[in-house]
Parts: C-alpha cells; structure tokens; sequence
C-alpha cells in the first residue's frame, strides 16, 4: 500500500485514508479539544496528505510515521496560525511525539462503559419512533433512505428525527455531565 | 444571515461551507456545534461518514487517469474463458422487471459493481437481475435464488443482506480477474417477508465485517431488493 500511496492517484490516496482516517483522527484529538477545530485540522492533514503525496518516498521508512510526523506539523502550524498554544500537554520537541500521540486518549476505554449505560437510559426516556430512529441513524449508522424505508416514513422525516433526539440528548443532564467528564 | 439562523441550521445539521466559515469566527456558535457533534459522538455517530464526504469533494480531480492495466497472456486466456464460462453458464440478459433509481449517494461512486445473478425460482434460467450500487434497487420474486458476484473479481468485498428475520454476511476474497463470487448462492425467501438491504463495501486490509470496514472508513454502498410475493 505504501508504494502504491507513493506513485500517486486518488485510488491510492484513498486506499491509505480508509486505513488510517481513525489515527489521524486520534492524533489531531491531542492538539484540538473542541469538535470543530479536530474536524477542520483532520480536513487540512488529509488535504497536505494528498499534496504531499509523490514526496512520500516509501524507501526512506513506512508510511504510517510519515503521515503522524505530517499530521502533527500540521496541527502545529495551524495552532501557530491561530497564535495558539495547544490547550493540551503538547510535548515542546518533536522527539516524545510518537509516544505521545500514540498513547490512549484519557476519555477511551473507561468512560464508553459508563456512556453507554447513560445513553439506554436516555434511550428509553425517548418516544418509540425517537428511540428507533436513535437506534438506526447513531448506533447502526443507517442512511436516511434506509431509516426512512425502515420506519416507514420519508427522509425528510428521519433527518427531522435524528436532529430533535441529538438536540433532545444535548439537554440532557446526566448525559451532558458525563460527557465532560469524559473528558477531563 | 442572522445569528439565529446559524444556530437554526446548526440544529438543523445543515452545515455547509458557509457556516462553516462562521464557525471559525464565532465562539459562541463554535461551542454549540461542539456540545451537538460530542452528543452525536457520545450517541454512536463518530462522523466518520462526513469527513469522509467533505475530504472527498474538497480533493482537486485527477488530472491522469489511470491507463488501463496490461493484461498478460495468461491472465487475458484466463479472463476470457471465465467470460465464456460465465455467459455460457448464467446467460445473463436484461431484465425488463428491474426497477432503476436515482442514487441516493451524491459523490460516492462506488468503485465495484455488486452483481446480481439469480433464478426467478428453482429450475428455472439464471438471469442478470440487478446491477448494484449503480441500481438502487431491484424486485425480485419471493421463491428467488440468488448468487452475488462483484466485478472487478480483485475486489475485496464485504456485503450484508439484512431482511426481517436474519441477516447474511457475504465476502469475496478477491482472487478472480473478472468477476469474484461474493459468498454462497442463497434464497431470497430465508429473510422473511418485506425487502432486502444489501450493503456492501470494499475491505480495508485486516478487516473482516462490514460494520468495521465503516468504522474504518471505508464508503457503505446501499441497495433494496424489493421482495414481490
Ligand atoms: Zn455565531
């Protein structure tokens, strides 16, 4: 896969981001906390990704460390940009960066228990189609043409659907504070 | 636009460019995108699928198309006769009863095609009956038999065929030129009364459902068999 990243195309380019889109991802959660600005730095590190992408020369190492030393140049300039200084523990040499970026995030394993719990029981506070349209748009990532042939209903409705339970679960207390918490 | 109408759209989930650039100046809007998109998060929806879509649209075309492979002898000897042995053995022909739609993917184009062969019931010829995900959707008789297949045969593909009583996981593993059987021949009527979801997508390496491969980000590529009694 590398090689073929390497001799570039967009089959290849999107071969190496259906590979590595979650660990780009991850990585960019270390620089950014809030939603927005990760989904912004993620768009801008796959967009250099693919410009760099002739320049990856597959004989000088994988492409795995590569694409996290790019990933974490990038965040850096774009925290630079912004006269930031990176809201995390952002090591201040490059040396500790693999490790760290690596590392499991403090919101991961322990919390997602405790989250799902949290998300039932908001479930089940939920008027049925709500519930169901949770269900298959959130847990099961459903189109909504599929939600919508599955409940009956046009899609219009599902994404009317989907919006009301994410605002609805937005207000929830519990389920807010336990959100912070996670990550903190 | 008004203030509200940003907050408006931002609960509507219609974030476009536009809002997006008011985002990047806008704390207070920023922090309620935020608080939405770590719901969603927190409700299963990693966003996953929309990075995917707006990575995708934003990349400049490319410029050099791929010329196509060179075949050599023996993969070309080896692609006709599976031609030959297929049309001989399915004699695939169109079929007026498909029912065609419009995708329902906009920028995805799927890069296999997912097709179809079945009897209309035991005994009776093989035919072509959909073409998926170009066709959307296909009806096919309740006493059907199906086989699918995916083209190009190098594919590795992960497809699942949800109906109201089971759902079957199917795999290619990749190693025909032409077309790969994708999973062992089924009937139509094991998945209960009412249609057929077939989604598939191509395996990102290691990976072995379909549920990880979208997790993985890879592209799901959805179609209906209608079932008619
Ligand atoms: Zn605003």
């Amino acid at each position: 896969m590398d090689a073929r990243f390497a001799r570039g195309g967009r089959d290849a380019f999107a071969e190496v981001y259906s590979a590595h889109a979650p660990d780009v991802r991850r990585w960019v959660r270390r620089f950014f906390d809030g939603s927005f600005e990760q989904e912004e730095a993620v768009q801008e590190v796959w967009l250099t990704a693919h410009r760099m992408q002739r320049r990856y020369d597959p004989s000088k190492g994988p492409l795995l460390p590569w694409l996290r030393a790019l990933c974490s140049n990038r965040c850096r300039e774009l925290l630079r940009a912004a006269s930031r200084r990176p809201s995390s523990d952002v090591p201040v040499d490059d040396i500790s960066d693999a490790l760290w970026l690596d590392a499991p995030g403090p919101d991961d394993a322990v919390h997602s228990a405790a989250l799902r719990a949290e998300v039932a029981r908001f479930a089940a506070t939920l008027p049925q189609d709500e519930a169901r349209a949770l269900q298959l748009v959130f847990v099961e990532q459903r189109s909504h043409a599929e939600v919508a042939r599955e409940l009956g209903i046009d899609e219009r409705r599902s994404k009317y659907l989907k919006q009301k339970v994410l605002l609805a679960a937005s207000r929830d207390e519990k389920l807010v504070a336990l959100m912070r918490e996670a990550r903190s | 636009m008004s203030l509200a109408l940003f907050r408006e759209r931002i609960e509507a989930g219609d974030v476009d460019e536009t809002v997006r650039a008011h985002l990047r100046g806008c704390h207070e809007c920023r922090a309620h995108y935020d608080l939405l998109a770590r719901t969603a998060r927190a409700l299963g929806d990693d966003g996953a699928a929309r990075e995917r879509e707006r990575l995708f649209a934003a990349l400049p075309k490319d410029a050099e198309r791929k010329p196509p492979p060179r075949i050599g002898w023996l993969a070309a000897v080896a692609a006709l006769l599976l031609a030959v042995a297929t049309a001989l053995a399915l004699r695939p022909r169109e079929n007026p009863d498909v029912m065609l739609r419009g995708g329902e993917d906009p920028g995805a184009e799927a890069p296999f095609s997912l097709r179809v062969y079945g009897k209309d019931a035991p005994g009776q010829p093989v035919r072509l009956i959909a073409d998926f995900p170009g066709s959307k959707e296909a009806s096919v008789g309740v006493r059907s038999e199906l086989q699918y297949f995916v083209k190009p045969g190098t594919t590795r593909l992960l497809v699942e065929s949800r109906g109201a009583n089971r759902t079957l996981p199917a795999s290619s593993d990749g190693s025909a030129v032409d077309l790969s059987p994708v999973g062992k021949a089924f009937s139509v009527g094991a998945f209960g009364p009412g249609n057929v979801e077939v989604c598939a997508a191509v395996a990102p390496p290691g990976i072995t459902t379909l549920a990880d491969a979208v997790k993985a980000g890879a592209v799901r590529h959805c179609s209906t068999l209608v079932v008619t009694p």
